[in-house]
């Protein structure tokens, strides 16, 4: 590696000499004897992904393969680890004075990649960032922060507007950028030119082709065991199992379901699972007449019979083993038993479709209903799959399903204007806690309260809504857990307002000699991967 | 020469006008970008701000009008994603494109003359016995199915070439090129391959025929009349005959090389243009699009130009109007 | 009846010609036999592939049975991950990609006659118009044409009819502009003209039989890219929607799961796509030679 480096930049200085055109010629002679091998000559890590980070901006676009990408560069006041445990990040320790003050005792002799110190008004400048700027995708994940004060270099008041418990795990999902840096260079320039406190910094950046990412020595938890990180976007899913299997790559996410056998059957690969927080879920339009994807004018999901006729005809053990080879978790709720406010005790109606029948016709729905089925065929694994063998279930109770497989950014847009009837959705409790899901797709759709934006259904019901609610103000841990359980009593077990399916497992190609721990985030945190010696 | 050129760029121009347009429109109603660089928790007050921030709240023929403005100084707008000039995105994936389209045209080439020759002159021998069918298979094949196949041979099972990527580049001029690095060159292969393929068996056909009804005119017997030994008859005289078709074929091919370079790329994961264009249709970055479209265009009537002018010199006859 | 003989015999003539070479006569036969399973696919296939109530997630990824038993029946070629029969979906694909490819083909020929049929017999500034939008569309490779319609428009079986025949009108305009040209200047279109016929009259009742001929030649050989043209777009996931899959599409699911040893679910697709396009090119070949005056010595 090092003398193919010096090579290159031999060349750099020559030019485009003779010396490059022997060079090129030799290579077309040599191309085929050299083969694969010098790709081990140093332990460079090299990783495909199945999404390229469209910013490095940790602020800016909210998506995952942004904030996982991010979280190598930045770190944020508060770590979570794979459990989703939280654990001190640039804040060494913190307290609330109050319910609604948070103080922040900040790590010391932290440096900025550019050897900055690390200090509270960078802290400040981030939040207030995150919650200001106009471009700023994550705003919602700060909007209960009121205020920030700066108490001293190395300490930092935040109030809230209600009192918040899962605060310190929102504020995983706020990275901290440098105050000096960003007003320095400006807005628009941290998009391609990151610089945080985090364990590796960016070297380079060949848009579509890959990121280099070099150990930061100064690192706070000390430096990194793989000094360089080459990240590669592989977006289709057959070439990036093709590069895991040609030892291109060393390590590779979402693994299609169907590839692992394969990857298994080799012996310098394994493949490493981690049950996510996803739940992906049916919704049904509840709360009107005449809905826009239904034949006829009749609205039959109005009726809770028909709902949970639904509920019975689908066979989950079934689609997770044949659909999704295994890798998923069948759901009985719609967050798995990691996240608080999940439900020990909740059971869903299991499989039974001679009752979804009797349901159907008690309903006035012998022959079954014409309806359309809205699903993204470019979101998560085999979402098409699944809607047409959803589609080949419910056609066992008489229900005839026309799929709309479409990519996400025409289902999206049918989701958020409810131009839509029914179909598939999914929330991700990356966060460890139920009340995200609460707020945007269980509580009616307010705009008032900024609350159930994707509540797709329009389900809402008052004492659900109430319990949502208080468990959004209260810093009680205990209290809260009851009034969400509580809540998914009511809207689940009682109304049945949505059909939970699986909980996905994160599949991960790995390369035999390297150590990693998949997190329950998804995030690829390589400053806690390592070479097996 | 002066005024086809002035003309060719003038229906451009309005072809750039008609193509933005239609863009804009169908964008406009085939879904929301916010929706898709916003997460599901944003509220209704968050999407509407940053609705705002684009433009996206007001009226299409605003957002078009707006556009054009910019567009007239140079501006075809930032990317919603990347939040970076559009066209600066475009132009910056441009060389990685145009070094797989070239590579494998010329890879194309120079097989296909010798093939194409041997195969029109000697119908009957051996080696024209296995090109025609060969050429008539190469046709026949899906080129994304020829990529996925040779993915599933060389890299997979033998392990002899990279199946994705670009491999390391060396900067020529500002420019990153991939073909003058041993590593470059081996992720070159099989894409440049793929695309050859079909280009190879069309030019061989293309070739053959030409050959062929070359061979039959008048002036060919007359050469051999006058005692000029037939090396030389199909090597330089028929051969500069049928160039002429191949200089327009080529260029048109090359142009369906670009487009193509869309799927290849997305199998290759090649960062070039194409595969530019995809995501940001995806992501309805219409910025991106409509860059990438104007961009395209431009490239490709610079193409047939170069190709109408190489045409008039091998053929004096014609004359460009 | 004269002129009944004169073509009857033309017919055998030509017949008789086009038998003589092995290449032209496999690839008629293997054509024929191809579009039949195609067009009887509901008679023949074992199973509908897309009626949701026949298909049993139980029975998903089931091997090619002719591995076992040479016997024609239900996964003869495996199943795929919604336990469908490939063989089934095979000829239900075979029958979307024809139908997009000759509907297509039809009404690209249709518009780019009329519109080259009106350029070249009106000439002055409407054959510029519709000759300058041929030219600028020609200097745009259908594919990219295509795709951009696709992708913006959404998928649909309708959608991607109407934007191949977008992609396809150009190459028969040319030829039907030149043609007119020609047959313009000859003696029973003035003939026709002097006794007071409308110019639609000539158009359609004179000059367009005359020029049917070379276009005829073109079709045949355009059906063949037309095939390769949507199974690239439904392959990118663009061309027509899960519930009508064609080749392309099927191939497209298999690639999704190439590695996980089920490569049935895309061979076979991908076979039968080369068969199709291969046949069509061989008879091609076979017609160009025989209508090619210049190369019979």
């Amino acid at each position: 590696m090092k003398t193919r480096k010096m090579e290159q930049s031999r060349k750099r200085a020559l030019g485009l000499t003779s010396r490059a055109w022997i060079l090129a010629c030799l290579a077309c002679l040599t191309l085929t004897l050299a083969g694969p091998s010098w790709a081990a000559e140093e332990k460079v890590l090299t990783v495909g992904l199945s999404t390229e980070p469209v910013s490095l901006d940790p602020h800016a676009i909210a998506t995952a393969s942004v904030i996982s990408m991010c979280a190598n560069i930045f770190d944020s006041l508060v770590f979570v680890d794979e459990d989703l445990k939280t654990w001190p990040g640039l804040a060494q320790k913190w307290e609330n004075t109050d319910p609604l003050t948070w103080v922040f005792h900040l790590r010391q002799n932290v440096k900025f990649h550019d050897g900055s110190p690390f200090t509270a008004e960078d802290v400040k400048f981030s939040i207030e960032r995150a919650k200001n700027w106009e471009k700023s995708g994550i705003k919602s994940r700060v909007r209960f922060i009121t205020k920030v004060e700066v108490v001293d270099p190395q300490t930092v008041k935040l109030i809230t507007d209600k009192p918040f418990a899962p605060l310190t795990r929102f504020l995983y999902w706020v990275p901290i950028m440098s105050k000096a840096y960003v007003e320095a260079k400006g807005q628009d320039h941290q998009a391609t030119n990151p610089m945080g406190t985090g364990s590796y910094r960016l070297k380079e950046w060949i848009k579509g082709d890959h990121f280099t990412l070099i150990a930061n020595r100064e690192h706070f938890a000390g430096p990194a065991s793989i000094q360089t990180v080459k990240v590669r976007p592989l977006n289709n899913n057959a070439t990036r199992t093709a590069a895991l299997l040609s030892g291109e790559v060393q390590l590779i996410d979402f693994v299609p379901v169907r590839d692992t056998k394969r990857i298994e059957a080799d012996k310098k690969l394994k493949i490493m699972t981690k049950p996510s927080t996803r739940c992906i879920y049916i919704y049904m339009d509840q709360d009107r007449v005449k809905s826009p994807k239904i034949k006829g004018d009749k609205n039959p999901f109005m009726d809770l019979k028909v709902r949970k006729a639904v509920a019975l005809a689908v066979n989950k053990e079934a689609l997770v083993k044949h659909v999704m080879n295994g890798f998923a978790v069948p759901a009985e709720q719609m967050y798995p038993q990691t996240v608080t406010g999940s439900d020990p005790a909740l059971k869903g109606p299991g499989h039974n479709l001679e009752e979804a029948k009797r349901l159907l016709k008690e309903a006035g729905y012998p022959d079954g209903f014409e309806v359309t089925f809205d699903t993204t065929n470019d979101d998560f694994a085999n979402d098409d799959e699944i809607a047409q063998a959803v589609a080949s279930q419910l056609a066992k109770i008489g229900i005839k399903v026309k799929i709309n497989a479409a990519p996400k950014k025409i289902i999206y847009a049918l989701q958020g204007s409810r131009d839509t009837s029914f179909g598939t959705s999914y929330w991700t409790s990356s966060m460890g806690d139920a009340i995200r899901f609460l707020d945007n797709c269980a509580h009616a759709n307010s705009k008032d309260k900024g609350l159930g934006r994707w509540n797709i259904g329009g389900y809402g019901d008052k004492e659900s809504d109430a319990l949502i609610e208080q468990s959004g103000k209260s810093v009680d841990q205990k209290l809260r857990e009851q009034a969400m359980q509580k809540a998914q009593q009511i809207f689940l077990a009682r109304d049945q307002a949505f059909v939970p399916l699986y909980f996905p497992v994160n599949i991960y190609g790995v390369s035999a000699g390297l150590s990693f721990t998949p997190s329950a985030t998804a995030h690829l945190v390589y400053g806690r991967m390592s070479w097996a010696k | 020469m002066l005024s086809y050129l002035i003309r060719r760029i003038l229906q451009s121009v309005l072809v750039l006008l008609v193509v933005s347009l239609i863009v804009f429109v169908v964008l406009y109603y085939s879904g929301d970008p916010v929706e898709l660089l916003l997460p599901h928790d944003a509220t209704q007050q968050q999407v509407e701000e940053m609705r705002a921030y684009f433009g996206l709240d007001q009226p299409l023929v605003n957002q078009y009008v707006i556009f054009l403005k910019n567009a007239l100084h140079g501006d075809l707008g930032r990317s919603f994603i990347f939040n970076r000039p559009a066209l600066g995105l475009v132009i910056e994936r441009l060389p990685a494109t145009l070094e797989m389209a070239f590579l494998a045209m010329a890879l194309a080439l120079t097989l296909a003359i010798p093939a194409g020759l041997i195969s029109g002159v000697r119908p009957k021998s051996w080696p024209a016995r296995i090109i025609m069918p060969s050429s008539l298979v190469g046709i026949s094949i899906p080129t994304f199915w020829l990529g996925i196949m040779l993915v599933l041979v060389f890299s997979v099972s033998l392990g002899w070439l990279p199946s994705s990527g670009r491999g390391d580049t060396v900067s020529v001029l500002g420019v990153d090129l991939s073909f003058l690095t041993l590593d470059g060159l081996r992720h070159l292969i099989l894409p440049a391959i793929t695309i050859a393929v079909f280009q190879l068996a069309l030019l061989v056909r293309l070739v053959r025929a030409g050959t062929v009804e070359t061979l039959l005119e008048d002036f060919v017997k007359f050469l051999r009349a006058r005692g000029i030994g037939e090396n030389r008859v199909v090597y330089v005289h028929v051969l500069k005959n049928i160039l002429i078709p191949v200089v327009t074929m080529v260029g048109l091919q090359l142009c369906e090389i670009i487009a193509f370079s869309i799927i290849i790329e997305s199998i290759f994961a090649w960062p070039g243009m194409g595969k530019l264009l995809i995501d940001s249709i995806h992501n309805l970055d219409r910025p991106v699009v409509v860059a990438y479209l104007l961009f395209i265009s431009l490239i490709l009537v610079f193409i047939n130009f170069v190709v109408d002018s190489v045409y008039s010199l091998l053929d004096p006859r014609i004359r460009l109007r | 009846m004269m002129a009944m003989t004169a073509n009857n015999s033309r017919w055998l003539d030509f017949w008789n010609e086009f038998r003589q070479r092995k290449g032209g006569l496999v690839g008629l036969i293997l054509l024929i036999v191809l579009i039949l399973a195609a067009a009887l696919a509901p008679l023949v296939s074992p199973q509908n592939p897309y009626d949701m109530a026949q298909l049993d997630l139980e029975s998903s990824f089931k091997p090619p049975q002719l591995l076992h038993s040479l016997s024609y029946g239900r996964f003869m070629l495996g199943s795929d991950s919604q336990g469908r029969c490939v063989f089934s979906a095979v000829l239900y694909g075979m029958r979307t990609s024809l139908i997009v490819a000759l509907t297509s083909t039809i009404i690209s020929v249709a518009f780019g006659v009329l519109l080259g049929l009106i350029a070249g017999y009106k000439g002055g500034l409407t054959d510029s118009l519709i000759m300058r939008i041929a030219d600028i569309q020609f200097s745009f490779p259908a594919i990219l044409i295509g795709l951009v319609i696709m992708a913006l428009w959404g998928q649909g079986l309708v959608k991607i009819i109407v934007a191949i025949s977008i992609c396809n009108w150009v190459f028969f305009a040319r030829p039907a502009r030149g043609s007119t040209l020609m047959e313009k200047e000859k003696d029973y279109v003035s003939a026709a003209r002097l006794i007071g016929m409308s110019p639609t009259r000539i158009m359609l009742g004179e000059v367009l039989p005359n020029i049917l001929a070379p276009v005829i030649v073109i079709a045949t050989v355009r059906i063949a890219n037309t095939i390769l043209l949507e199974s690239t777009l439904s392959f990118l996931g663009v061309g027509v929607p899960l519930t009508e899959p064609s080749l392309g599409s099927l191939i497209n699911s298999g690639y999704k799961i190439l590695f996980s040893g089920n490569w049935w679910v895309s061979v076979f697709p991908g076979v039968a796509l080369m068969l199709i396009v291969f046949s069509i090119n061989l008879l091609g070949d076979r017609l160009r030679d025989i209508l090619n005056p210049r190369l019979k010595q």
